[in-house]
């Protein structure tokens, strides 16, 4: 052998803390030390590692080449850019991570990836969308990686009642990436002996996906839109029958799936008589749009005014809890099986200003301004509730609550927001005439009415706050407005305080 | 109860001569330590030591066996102190602790150890929590083993390295009667690899024995005038014998170059970065992966004292050396400089003009350096073929300077190298695509991932009160300490404001004891609380009648170093007193104000912090937060909840779950959590675009997220799911009347739908 050749494996496991980055060193170090190999692993354990990036790191030697030369290998504590043979990903922005401390190389490594993500506070605390684009880190990892096998790793781990670490053993094993073969690769983890068999079957099935398309597999790694499906020939009802008739002959092609899903979602919310009335409030913003448009307003109105539309309140939270194929969902989501009894409790905490909003208007109305009312209503509703909506009282609660869906156009709640979005409508309308584009941002801003209480005011007084400027501009302003109305959109959302808001308000 | 077991491991201690051991570094240690005769060890637990705590603790009847007290020390100053039973005694003892924060706390009585002097030998293992995965401020060990003239072992990091140097650590220590720091790299502590045992060895005197024929020697107390005769000691006796010993026992190694290698060349390294070196000349072409260099090496095993004789010696006639020594100030280079001045030696002295000044001495920063130092000196020694395309360049460079060497500050900037290496790979035509993605965009797609709160951690809800409480009251001045609760610094808490050490939380706010609108809010964990909190931070404060609130945080262990029992630790543990309440102390101390609440009820943490913040009552509010370290919970209720499914005894599991329909995406929740396993999921709604929370299926149904949608008004789509197995024939008789009567009306409730069906 040759200076060169005698050189260790080396391998880097780019993990988070606890996700068993360990038991998967440990496999291969013994899938090593017993197929003529000296393995030396090292790890950095500890408080530092708690959920948090982390890089386990192996070197294995081949006994037959010390032999040869009598002496024993020196092998490193760290992985060195350039010099890794193969990097196995726990996680995607993991494997984005090592790409990025260039521990993948074209000309020699082989990167194993696993598709999945694990969002960091980061991502899952902005109040809109703030998840990275994980296609576009399996797209370089597959331009840096020698080779790539890439898949949902942690699927194949929870389809086979295992975890990652398994999943991942076997895309190594598949890669023939180290000089073992497979029944050593088995017999490492039979020799671990701990949850041997869901083991071997999470490893079994993630080679088997590494087999098969070695060469690589994207899966989705971020959240996606799918397009809306196309319009149905047939419907099953006489009132959709008309509904879907109406989609066909007022809404342009492009629109249709869009409006055919809003109307859909209105009926569920309360009735056809309601979709009909929103296919009304669209009927003026289509035929003032245009196809050299596109009909983004058309299709941002559509969209926005459908959610606005169909705002939550009372009787819809408690109309959604108590629907069959909900608690089916539950039992799902809990991986229940058959013998096992799933009984939800529900966290509800109704303040003062649900309770009036659910009443007829006058009522309502009077509620919250009288005092007496208002304490009367708050001592009752102080305290956030547990409802058990599975057992006959907690249930009928609900039903009782869901069963005033009739009577919703008579509440306070549905006064306020239809006069809000009446409003909004006329804002859009005359500013479709002033400037497309500022008509656009203006629509968008429904967007920022969302969540409960605190947060739900907070983006209600955004919401007006840029209405107000919106108003002025209607009134006397020049040119367009859309850039303003977009960046205090973006402000809005930014941060968890109103600072950010105010300053862009200030500005 | 700690984190980790080592119950089996253990059983590797009783090996004997001859046997080959696979183990980590840590367990390597403690076997060695069995091997030299120590009659006691102890320490106090923190990465990377805690596993030799944990490893001793489990091994507890081994030691018995063998007569080897072991003690669970308070904190490091508990256990330098302990140490000064090798003052009078020929005993070996061995104590452990995380540096420097450890050597820190511990450095008053290990500098009364090392005035008097040590007739057994002491060894202190030292952790270097340094570099990569590092929780503390970066500093050196080494400065406290000049400052009280104590010896610095750095072994190289292999099994045998490390293992041999505990039995001469033991063996230069009395020879010098000078306490011996053996210092492990972080990485060092958890390698795994193999070595060769050796039979235990009995004490041969015992803790017991010395404790029944008491000795003393006047002269070993750190009194004047004892203590003027302890510094010329120092050095006119102690420093010469660990020199000579040094040197007779070849503790430091010489490695010759290999044929055709360059004798005028030189390197000088700390033992503890041998590999690493190693590693970078055999990406050089310098080396084999044996270890035979080109250039000749002088290994530093111990790097203090120096051995000026063998340093200079490695030196004359040699063109240029370069010092390898990892982290600041660079002591070494600064001693090495002024030995070959004095000796008159003209050899050039290369090191942190070369080398990045601070940070850890990973693979890349040692290559560059060496690459640097022999383009410097030797540049005909690279060979074109062991370098990457593009290092032509930066040799012609460098060669042009060879005779003056930049002597400007160098760092390591970990990403540019990084990019710097993938550029150079993706030049070479085996780069696949021609529309390459900058590797500059992932800047964009890589969030940071620090550590924090684990799944269902029970301090996780306690900043979640006061987070809510803070848009109520404000923000608060937050005095923070060492320990999980740490994590509240980071998104989504953003509590915190400063540091100062363990047990040192409360303290660290003892300014702030002045009338204000708001109080602060000093946090301790109990780890701290009994490291030295009590009287540091809650005595203080009662003393001072300092009028804040003090939150501790009791979750049974001492969490953040890998669940250790402390004093206050619930449960009955073996060889410990536990089951002492923090409550019962701070009253001893004095405290009047003190209210122990439960973690995970948000609400009344909320309320018991508001009250804290408006009592009139003087003195510390202190507010005693109390649950179990979930991760320790899981350890200790998992085979207990198996067994009962077993066994067909009802069961019922929690966890949580959100209605992805009423969820409107705007993660409050999250902001208030934090917890990995709410997370967020597409939005099953077309119509909207912002993902929705979700939790998955790692929740331990700690039940944080329903408190929160209730104490914040979050949002009605919590949900938290009782899942029965094995339910009773009550259970089955009443779950049959609620499915009759429910899908009664659930099947009306449809028909209504129907009737609009698309």
């Amino acid at each position: 052998m040759t200076e060169q050749t005698v050189k260790p494996i080396t391998i880097a496991i780019s993990a988070m803390g606890g996700q068993g980055g360990g038991v998967l060193s440990n496999w291969i170090r013994d899938l090593a030390e017993t197929n003529g190999y000296v393995a030396q692993s090292t790890s950095v354990p500890g408080v530092a590692q708690r959920t948090g990036a982390t890089i386990y790191y192996l070197e294995l030697f081949s006994q037959a080449a010390m032999k040869e030369a009598d002496q024993e290998p020196v092998l490193a504590m760290t992985p060195v850019p350039g010099d890794v043979d193969v990097l196995i990903a726990a996680e995607l922005v993991e494997a984005g991570r090592a790409l990025q401390r260039g521990f993948v190389s074209a000309d020699r490594t082989t990167l194993i990836a696993t598709t999945h993500r694990s969002y960091t506070v980061a991502e899952r605390q902005e109040k809109g969308n703030g998840l990275v684009d994980g296609d576009k880190i399996v797209q370089i990892a597959e331009q840096q990686a020698k080779r790539l096998i890439a898949f949902d790793m942690n699927q194949v781990a929870i389809e086979n009642g295992s975890v990652i670490s398994s999943a991942l053993f076997g895309a190594l094993a598949a890669s023939d990436a180290l000089p073992f073969n497979k029944a050593q690769f088995e017999a490492a983890i039979e020799a671990g002996g701990v949850a041997v068999a869901s083991s071997l079957a999470a490893f079994n099935a993630a080679y088997q996906k590494g087999r098969e398309d070695k060469a690589q597999e994207q899966e989705q790694g971020s959240v996606s839109k799918e397009a809306f499906a196309s319009l149905p020939a047939e419907v099953a009802s006489e009132s959709a029958r008309e509904l879907l008739q109406r989609v066909k002959d007022e809404i342009p092609e492009v629109c249709q799936g869009l409006v055919f899903e809003a109307v859909k979602q209105l009926v569920d919310y309360q009735d056809p008589e309601y979709a009909h009335e929103y296919l009304d409030r669209l009927k003026p913003f289509i035929s003032e749009d245009s196809s050299e448009q596109e009909y983004l307003l058309s299709q941002e109105v559509a969209r926005q005014l459908a959610l606005w539309m169909a705002f939550q309140d009372t009787i819809r939270v408690a109309e959604q809890k108590i629907r069959a194929d909900r608690f089916e969902k539950i039992r799902r989501e809990v991986k229940a099986n058959d013998a096992q009894m799933v009984y939800p409790v529900e966290f509800l905490h109704p303040r003062v200003e649900e309770i009036c909003d659910s009443m007829p208007k006058a009522l309502g109305q009077w509620a919250l301004n009288n005092n007496f009312a208002r304490s009367c209503i708050s001592a009752l509703f102080s305290h956030g509730r547990k409802l058990q909506s599975a057992k006959l009282s907690g249930f009928l609660q609900l039903y009782f609550l869901a069963s005033m869906k009739s009577g919703r156009r008579k509440t306070l709640r549905y006064f306020h927001e239809n006069n809000n979005i009446e409003a909004w409508l006329q804002r859009v309308q005359q500013a479709a005439s002033k400037d497309y584009q500022t008509a656009f941002e203006i629509a968008r801003c429904q967007n920022l009415i969302k969540g409960y209480s605190d947060t739900h005011a907070r983006g209600y007084e955004n919401f007006n706050a840029i209405m107000a400027e919106v108003d002025t501009w209607l009134a006397s302003g020049q040119g367009s407005l859309a850039d303003r109305v977009a960046n205090l959109n973006k402000a809005a959302l930014t941060g968890e305080d109103r600072k950010a808001f105010e300053a862009e308000l200030a500005a | 109860m700690a984190e980790r077991s080592f119950k089996k491991e253990v059983q590797i201690l009783r090996k004997g001569a001859g046997e080959e051991l696979h183990v980590e570094g840590i367990l390597g240690v403690t076997k060695a330590l069995l091997q030299s005769g120590v009659a006691y060890v102890g320490g106090y637990q923190g990465s990377p030591i805690s596993h030799l705590m944990d490893v001793l603790n489990d091994a507890q009847e081994i030691l018995e066996e063998l007569d080897v007290h072991f003690e669970s020390n308070a904190s490091e100053a508990t256990a330098a102190a302990m140490l000064a039973a090798s003052v009078n005694y020929p005993l070996r003892g061995a104590v452990a602790w995380k540096s420097t924060v450890g050597t820190n706390v511990a450095s008053d009585a290990l500098a009364n150890l090392a005035s008097g002097g040590v007739k057994g030998g002491a060894l202190i293992v030292v952790g270097e929590d340094y570099g990569e995965g590092s929780s503390i401020m970066q500093e050196r060990s080494h400065a406290f083993a000049m400052k009280s003239q104590m010896w610095l072992l750095d072994p190289r990091p292999n099994l045998t390295s490390i293992t041999d140097s505990v039995e001469w650590g033991f063996q230069l220590s009395e020879a010098s009667s000078t306490p011996v720091m053996l210092e492990l790299r972080i990485r060092a502590c958890h390698v795994h690899g193999s070595f060769t045992a050796k039979d235990n060895v009995r004490p041969p005197l015992t803790v017991k024995e010395a404790m029944e024929n008491p000795e003393r020697d006047t002269s070993r107390i750190v009194l004047p005038p004892s203590v003027f005769l302890h510094e010329k000691e120092k050095i006119e006796d102690r420093l010469p014998a660990a020199i000579d010993f040094i040197k007779a026992n070849k503790l430091n190694e010489f490695f010759e170059p290999r044929n055709g290698g360059n004798e005028k060349l030189g390197i000088i390294l700390q033992g503890g970065l041998y590999n690493t070196l190693i590693r970078a000349l055999n990406i050089l072409g310098l080396a084999d992966a044996f270890g035979n260099s080109d250039i000749p090496l002088y290994c530093m095993n111990v790097t203090y004292p120096y051995v000026d004789d063998e340093i200079i010696e490695f030196c004359r006639g040699k063109d240029a050396v370069l010092v390898v020594e990892e982290g600041q100030p660079d002591y070494i280079e600064q001693a090495i400089n002024k030995m070959l001045r004095n000796a008159d030696v003209a050899t050039r002295l290369h090191g942190k003009g070369m080398l990045p000044v601070y940070g850890e001495y990973q693979g890349q920063p040692l290559k560059e350096g060496v690459e640097k130092f022999i383009q410097a000196e030797a540049p005909q020694m690279l060979k074109a073929e062991a370098l990457p395309a593009n290092d032509a360049s930066i040799a012609n460079d460098s060669a042009n300077n060879s005779d003056n060497v930049s002597p400007i500050v160098q760092s390591f900037d970990p990403k540019a190298a990084a990019q710097d290496v993938i550029a150079k790979a993706t030049a070479q035509p085996s780069a696949k695509a021609d529309n390459l993605i900058p590797l500059t965009d992932l800047d964009e797609l890589v969030p940071p991932r620090p550590a924090g709160f684990c799944v269902g951690c029970p301090e996780r809800p306690i900043f979640s009160a006061i987070k809510q409480l803070q848009f109520e009251k404000g923000e608060f001045h937050v005095s923070a300490d060492i320990g999980c609760h740490l994590f509240s610094i980071l998104p989504p808490f953003n509590l915190g404001n400063t540091t100062m050490g363990y047990g040192l939380g409360g303290a660290a706010g003892s300014a702030f004891n002045v009338d204000g609108v708001r109080r602060t809010i000093n946090v301790m964990g109990d780890g701290g609380f009994w490291h030295n909190g009590l009287t540091s931070s809650i005595g203080s404060a009662v003393f001072n009648e300092n009028d804040n609130v003090f939150l501790i945080v009791d979750n049974n262990y001492s969490a953040a170093t890998g669940g250790q029992d402390i004093l206050s630790s619930k449960f009955y543990v073996d060889h410990r007193s536990t089951q002492n309440p923090i409550k019962k102390a701070v009253q001893g101390v004095g405290a009047k104000w003190v209210r122990v609440v439960d973690t995970y009820d948000v609400e009344t943490v909320k309320a018991t912090f508001k009250e804290a913040m408006e009592t009139p009552i003087k003195g510390p509010k202190i507010i005693i937060a109390q649950n179990e370290c979930m991760l320790n919970k899981q350890r200790r209720v998992k085979p207990q909840v198996r067994a009962a499914m077993k066994d067909g005894k009802r069961v019922v599991r929690e966890r949580f779950f959100v209605d992805d329909e009423t969820c409107t995406g705007d993660h409050a929740c999250i902001r208030l959590s934090g917890c990995p396993s709410l997370t967020v999921k597409e939005n099953p709604n077309p119509l909207k675009s912002d993902p929705v929370a979700y939790v998955d299926n790692d929740c331990l149904g700690c039940g944080l997220c329903g408190a929160n949608a209730h104490s914040a008004v979050l949002c009605p789509s919590f949900v938290r799911a009782e899942v029965i197995s094995n339910p009773t024939k009550m259970d089955n008789f009443l779950h049959g009347i609620r499915q009759k009567v429910i899908g009664f009306l659930q099947a009306k409730l449809q028909a209504k739908i129907d009737k609009h069906a698309f």
